[in-house]
């Protein structure tokens, strides 16, 4: 169940809601706009997910997950991928170095070790360099030369990719993508935002984030509402619904429809339901409730899902994307007690 | 007082299971009392419907269409009880109970987790190894539950199933409809007789003066009911009738008897004299004639008491009819068994329809598996025949065969051919009036070589039946493309 709690459960669950809101307060007076894709970010830093973020250059991608690591008052590094990024420039490598007179082989870690680390434009990098962050996101872990260097809790990776200008990218494998928890897609700010965003950043006025915990605080007190929210129970219906909503979305299954059966090669994987359960459970405790609910599984649907539903030739022809499945998935599926 | 979820969501178990009983059997008591009203009421149905019109419902099939009834309805309640037993075990779930009452009270599926981790079926080690948020989710449960009674929040709504089974009464009912129109026919004379004589047993009902009426309508409806049952033999119908007249002499004696006292004490009053037949017969002259003169206030008594009695004159007149044409009725038809002997009366209806023959090529008399015999004379007939004894002479004259002279051969069978005629099998091509027909020009003929002859096996054959009908003529004021009878499509070729 996590560490001991000093506090009661009604003070868990509403520091919980206190840091959140404020998160979202303070990193709101950086970035304008975008606050649904801000609590995303925060909902999987708590649910200890990835996220991947999608959007046009120039919309304050970069700049949101910097902003988020400052007001965490966690270590924020940064990789920018190119073509001709190595793996040992992410994860660290082996130098020789002097030591008492001795030369020895010292550790240099990458830019990997960090409590946030932004991957910006992803896609950019080989399949290899991208796959030396597999491991490091799944197991909290680095292995050079044979030595496994542990990543310090908590660790987000956020990696950033531009659907366009796809000429020399790589786009991830589905086994990568697989591991992200949300995949969160950035659009073009409204006018009145773009109004605010143009007052900020034209104008001498600067804005700075406090941050929310103590200096070296900041991981233990994270880790502490992590385990909050594994403690948030669900109940055997919601957990039917989460099953039926996987085996939907599964083609070629007894449960999946015409449709996803047309358009889909391949559905999402337990993952899937992990990432639903998870982002459920810190929805419920926003929302002040111990309990996860149909409302809060829904609402992770499709950035928990879209990015795990492999979608055939066919579906990129008719242009059926995977928001419209989920769409249909979710209007198809009846819960339990409908 | 502290509420105990639990407790309440067990509560709107039972509530949710025994409504859930009351449904379904709602749903099912409509279809089940509307077949078992119509079983019972089947007869007045017919009273104000089929019989208006003249037709009449056999009684066996009346009998057998009731006891159908009936058993649909009984099965009905049966197939309800068994469905309401089924659904209430199916809603005696404390899981989907406490999701009802979560969506009910909208509380977002806190009580059915709660219901999860601390209901009644829960394991044991599930419930020793709760999170530690448990307790504040009992305590918002205990909040939402607060006030919560299962009665006022549950409760039976039974239009839904009402409207839903009253479409199967309906469609029942429909049926009902549909198969009487099928099996109502009208009446035949028996069946008239005693629709005739059960009116005339209604009238004499209505205008009973006494238990005696009373009794003689019973025994008229018995008689009218005997008529008609095909069990009884006519001879058994005969007597029952003849029963029915002697109650109805019997009646009208009794009924005479006091006309006659009452007709007496008119006459004593008037101080005329009356014999006993016209006291039986004509009861309201002399009430009016002689007691005018001396006793008006009793004359007028005597006046309406004849009144009654002439109706009931005319009724037992009319009845000593009825009965009289059912017995003229029964008898005919006993003597037409008796003439017709193993044949089947026609008010049974059991012979077969003449079957069309199959082969026109068959023998007359012939049976299909060629067995059958040509028809003979009998041997009365024979007899009778001119020139019969003189062959009967010569046959014993001579041991030969009948076949010694041309006169006592019958013509030997001759095998004859027919053809169909147009639309006897099948429908027939009709081509007359044709501007032109439509062929096919045959592939060329595969050659032997060196004059062998090759049968063409492959040439195309007419498929369906035709005659030989001559083509209409071709009109002179046609275009010569037209007088040609060639299809259109190759004229251009042919030009």
């Amino acid at each position: 169940m996590g560490a001991a709690p000093q506090q009661s459960p009604d003070q868990r669950v509403a520091e919980f809601r206190r840091v959140f809101g404020r998160a979202v307060n303070e990193v709101e007076r950086v970035i304008v706009g975008h606050k649904e894709v801000v609590q995303k970010v925060l909902t999987a830093l708590f649910c200890g997910g990835h996220v991947l973020i999608e959007g046009v250059p120039g919309l304050g991608k970069t700049l949101m997950v910097k902003t988020v690591s400052e007001v965490l008052g966690l270590s924020f590094k940064r990789i920018q991928f190119t073509p001709d990024l190595m793996p040992a420039d992410i994860v660290g490598t082996q130098v020789l170095t002097e030591v008492n007179g001795r030369r020895e082989f010292v550790f240099k870690p990458g830019p990997i070790f960090a409590h946030v680390v932004l991957g910006d434009e992803i896609n950019r990098a080989t399949p290899k360099t991208q796959s030396a962050v597999l491991e490091a996101m799944e197991e909290r872990q680095v292995t050079v030369f044979g030595q496994t260097y542990r990543l310090d809790p908590p660790y987000i990776v956020l990696a950033t990719q531009n659907p366009i200008e796809l000429e020399g990218t790589y786009p991830l494998p589905e086994a990568q993508m697989d591991r992200f928890l949300f995949k969160l897609i950035m659009g073009p700010p409204k006018p009145d935002e773009l109004r605010e965003i143009l007052h900020r950043t034209t104008g001498s006025t600067s804005y700075r984030v406090q941050s929310i915990f103590d200096p070296g605080s900041a991981p233990k007190k994270i880790e502490e509402l992590k385990a909050l929210v594994r403690e948030v129970m669900v109940s055997e219906p919601v957990e039917r619904y989460i099953i039926s909503i996987i085996t939907a979305c599964t083609p070629n299954t007894q449960g999946a429809s015409p449709e996803i059966s047309q358009y889909l090669r391949f559905g999402p994987s337990p993952r899937g339901a992990q990432a639903l359960i998870m982002a459920g459970k810190v929805n419920a405790l926003l929302d002040g409730r111990v309990s996860v609910s149909y409302e809060d599984v829904d609402d992770a649907l499709l950035p928990a899902l879209r990015h795990r539903l492999l979608r055939n030739f066919q579906a990129e022809a008719d242009n059926i994307s995977a928001e419209n499945l989920l769409e249909q998935v979710r209007k198809r599926l009846k819960r339990p007690s409908a | 007082m502290p509420v105990n979820p639990v407790q309440i969501i067990s509560a709107v178990r039972s509530r949710l299971a025994r409504l859930a009983a009351l449904g379904t059997i709602v749903y099912f008591v409509v279809p089940a009392a509307t077949a078992i009203l119509l079983a019972v009421f089947l007869p007045a149905i017919g009273e104000v419907s089929w019989e208006r019109f003249g037709y009449v419902l056999d009684p066996a099939v009346a009998e057998a269409t009731r006891a159908g009834l009936a058993c649909v309805g009984v099965a009905t309640m049966l197939g309800a009880a068994v469905a309401a037993w089924r659904s209430y075990r199916k809603a005696n779930d404390f899981i989907a109970a406490a999701e009802r009452l979560d969506e009910r009270l909208h509380a977002h599926e806190q009580i059915v987790t709660l219901a999860t981790l601390a209901g009644p079926e829960t394991p044991e080690p599930l419930k020793e190894h709760r999170s530690p948020l448990f307790p504040l989710l009992w305590r918002n449960v205990m909040n939402v539950l607060s006030g919560v009674n299962p009665r006022d929040e549950f409760r039976l709504d039974v239009r839904k199933p009402l409207k839903r089974s009253s479409l199967y009464a309906a469609g029942l009912a429909v049926v009902l409809g549909f198969a009487m129109l099928a099996l109502v026919e009208p009446p035949t004379p028996l069946q008239k007789a005693a629709m005739r004589l059960n009116q005339i047993a209604d009238e004499i009902e209505h205008n009973a003066t006494g238990p005696g009426d009373l009794a003689l309508a019973r025994a008229v409806r018995k008689a009218a009911q005997d008529l008609v049952n095909p069990n009884l033999p006519p001879k058994e119908k005969l007597k029952r009738l003849e029963t029915a007249m002697r109650e109805v002499q019997k009646e009208e004696q009794q009924k005479s008897t006091a006309g006659n006292s009452g007709g007496s004490k008119s006459a004593g009053a008037g101080g005329a004299t009356s014999t006993n037949a016209a006291g039986n017969r004509k009861g309201e002259g002399q009430g009016q004639g002689p007691g005018q003169g001396k006793g008006p206030g009793k004359s007028g008594k005597a006046s309406g008491n004849g009144g009654k009695e002439k109706g009931g004159q005319k009724e037992s007149i009319k009845l000593q009819n009825e009965l009289s044409k059912a017995e003229a009725l029964v008898q005919t038809q006993e003597e037409s068994q008796k003439k017709s002997g193993t044949k089947p009366s026609p008010e049974e209806k059991t012979g077969n329809a003449p079957m069309p023959g199959n082969n026109p090529n068959l023998q007359g008399g012939q049976k299909k598996n060629g067995k059958g015999e040509i028809p003979k004379p009998s041997e009365q007939g024979e007899k009778k025949s001119p020139g019969s004894a003189a062959r009967g002479q010569s046959a014993k004259k001579s041991s030969t065969s009948l076949g010694n002279t041309h006169l006592g051969e019958f013509p030997a069978p001759v095998r004859y051919q027919r053809f169909y005629k147009p639309g006897e099998k099948g429908a027939a091509l009709d081509i007359k009036d044709a501007r032109y027909v439509t062929f096919r020009i045959p592939p060329a003929t595969p050659s032997g070589g060196e004059g062998k002859t090759v049968i063409d096996t492959g040439r195309p054959t007419a498929t369906t039946p035709y005659t030989n009908a001559p083509l209409a003529q071709a009109r002179e004021n046609l275009p010569p493309e037209e007088r040609q009878l060639v299809p259109p499509r190759y004229r251009d070729l042919i030009r």
